[in-house]
């Protein structure tokens, strides 16, 4: 079977553009949580969101491309072009190798829909804009990532609710091992940070208030004060190479995707289960050729609701057993808050990076410990640690599970 | 006012190309200003949200000159009352 190297990754986040951006922010406990800017939020009633700060488009788009792109392609363009230059592969490289796309997104063009529905139902226009469509589809970014890179192999997007980067970084690892490509772009990219999703995630009451003290702190996952979820936005995209390809052409590897598990709760909606997100940990571990003794880090699904993280808790638990004490946890969501489709490639980036760095980066803003969730979450501060393998998981809704594991 | 919509659709026209408005005739096609058939859907959204008025599938597809285009928004315009939509 063909191994999966990972050789080059891009992160847009609210911590800033850039993986050094994002890895700083990590190791440093710093919140990207602050009020929107991207519309006026006075009627919510938790104003507040994780925006990616100061993003310019021009800087990766060329002009005659902007207005067909959506914001949530914008940020997956950005991302990847960091990936490929920090893997050193151009264009031209792609279209030779016939390079794959792989990118999950939870809400696509939601921004584009939702300004422009505002236009036909709102202020009652004749028509939205003629790129609406362009740009609202969930595909959009998987095909503006193959025009911008000439990537012309296999080209996918994935829709897996808040693990939809997971099963595109997972899934287009198996294409690799299957044969099919030999480098791919895989990744997430999400920009729900609307008037309409806003209102829907409030209509959902999952949404952390907005603390007295101001924005920063507002999300708390594992911590026994948490209160819910702080929506984010961005894009995660990672280059897939082939082990050999990557080696022969001298490619610095950063890790090994060395395991993918994916498995469904087919049972409620919006309730996580504690057997079928185990299985796909499970999965990941059986592939990657890890027990879970071999694992010091999991970057933890942790959305900061009451009943993910303490299931979340239940699902390690059931894995790991006694192992499940001495494993290094975090949730990054508490920093660059729950980015949709583009959580899981962000936070799988945060795992290669701890591992490269040898820091486990913190859970922040942990203020107590939660009966149900009595784990070591790397409470507020990153830590020093030798991180021989680790572990990603994304548990959508609808029990859409994807896990990652990185050695 | 024919003279402010010349400029204007040429403003439009030209708001995402390197052309210089003052080489456009009005028998420069949108082609040759390297418009191409989705750029030009969004010309046509961006003339009928300026003006107010509405253009016909039709009569999109034949405005392949500058000449034609403003001439087919003079036409609306003055058919129309004056009160461009907003943006």
């Amino acid at each position: 079977m063909k191994r999966v190297a990972i050789t080059g990754m891009g992160a847009v986040s609210a911590l800033g553009i850039g993986v050094d951006a994002f890895w700083r922010g990590l190791v440093g406990a710093r919140s990207g949580v602050r009020r929107i800017t991207l519309f006026d939020p006075q009627t919510l009633t938790s104003p507040i969101a994780a925006e990616v700060p100061d993003f310019d488009p021009l800087k990766w788009v060329a002009a005659e491309r902007v207005d067909v792109m959506d914001r949530f392609s914008q940020f997956a363009v950005a991302a990847a072009a960091e990936a490929l230059r920090a893997a050193g592969l151009s264009a031209t490289d792609l279209s030779e190798a016939h390079a794959g796309v792989a990118v999950g997104s939870a809400l696509g063009g939601a921004t584009s829909e939702d300004e422009q529905y505002l236009r036909l139902y709102g202020e009652q226009h004749l028509r939205p804009h003629p790129f609406t469509i362009p740009r609202l589809m969930n595909s959009a970014a998987a095909s503006h990532l193959t025009m911008c890179y000439a990537a012309d192999g296999p080209a996918l997007s994935f829709g897996t609710a808040c693990a939809a980067g997971t099963h595109a970084i997972g899934e287009a690892a198996e294409i690799i091992r299957a044969g099919r490509a030999e480098i791919m772009l895989a990744g997430g990219a999400d920009a729900p940070v609307t008037y309409g999703v806003m209102k829907a995630w409030e209509a959902m009451r999952v949404m952390a208030p907005e603390p007295a003290d101001g924005p920063a702190r507002a999300c708390r996952p594992f911590s026994r004060d948490r209160q819910g979820l702080v929506v984010g936005e961005g894009a995660g995209i990672v280059i897939l190479e082939e082990w050999e390809r990557a080696r022969a052409r001298g490619a610095v590897i950063l890790a090994e995707l060395a395991g993918y598990g994916a498995t469904a709760d087919a049972a409620h909606l919006t309730q996580p289960g504690v057997q079928a997100p185990a299985r796909a940990m499970l999965q990941a571990l059986s592939q990657a050729s890890l027990s879970p003794g071999d694992v010091d880090y999991i970057n933890a699904h942790g959305t900061a609701t009451r009943l993910n993280d303490a299931t979340e808790t239940a699902v390690i638990k059931q894995v790991f057993g006694a192992s499940a004490s001495r494993v290094a946890i975090s949730s990054t969501k508490s920093m660059h808050g729950h980015a949709m489709g583009a959580s899981g490639a962000l936070e799988l980036i945060a795992a290669v990076l701890a591992m490269q760095h040898g820091v486990a980066p913190p859970t922040a803003h942990y203020n107590e410990p939660d009966p149900e969730c009595d784990l070591d979450y790397v409470p507020n501060e990153a830590r020093p640690l030798r991180i021989r393998a680790a572990l990603s998981n994304s548990f959508g809704f609808g029990g859409l599970n994807a896990v990652l594991a990185i050695k | 006012m024919p003279d402010d919509i010349n400029q204007i659709v040429i403003e439009i026209l030209v708001r995402r190309k390197k052309a210089d408005p003052s080489t456009i005739r009005p028998e420069t096609t949108l082609a040759s200003l390297g418009i191409d058939s989705l750029e030009g859907l969004e010309v046509i959204f961006a003339l009928e949200d300026r003006f107010g008025i509405s253009i016909s599938d039709e009569d999109a597809g034949a405005m392949t000159t500058v000449g034609a285009v403003v001439a087919g928004v003079e036409r609306r315009v003055s058919r129309t009352p004056a009160s461009p939509s907003p943006t």
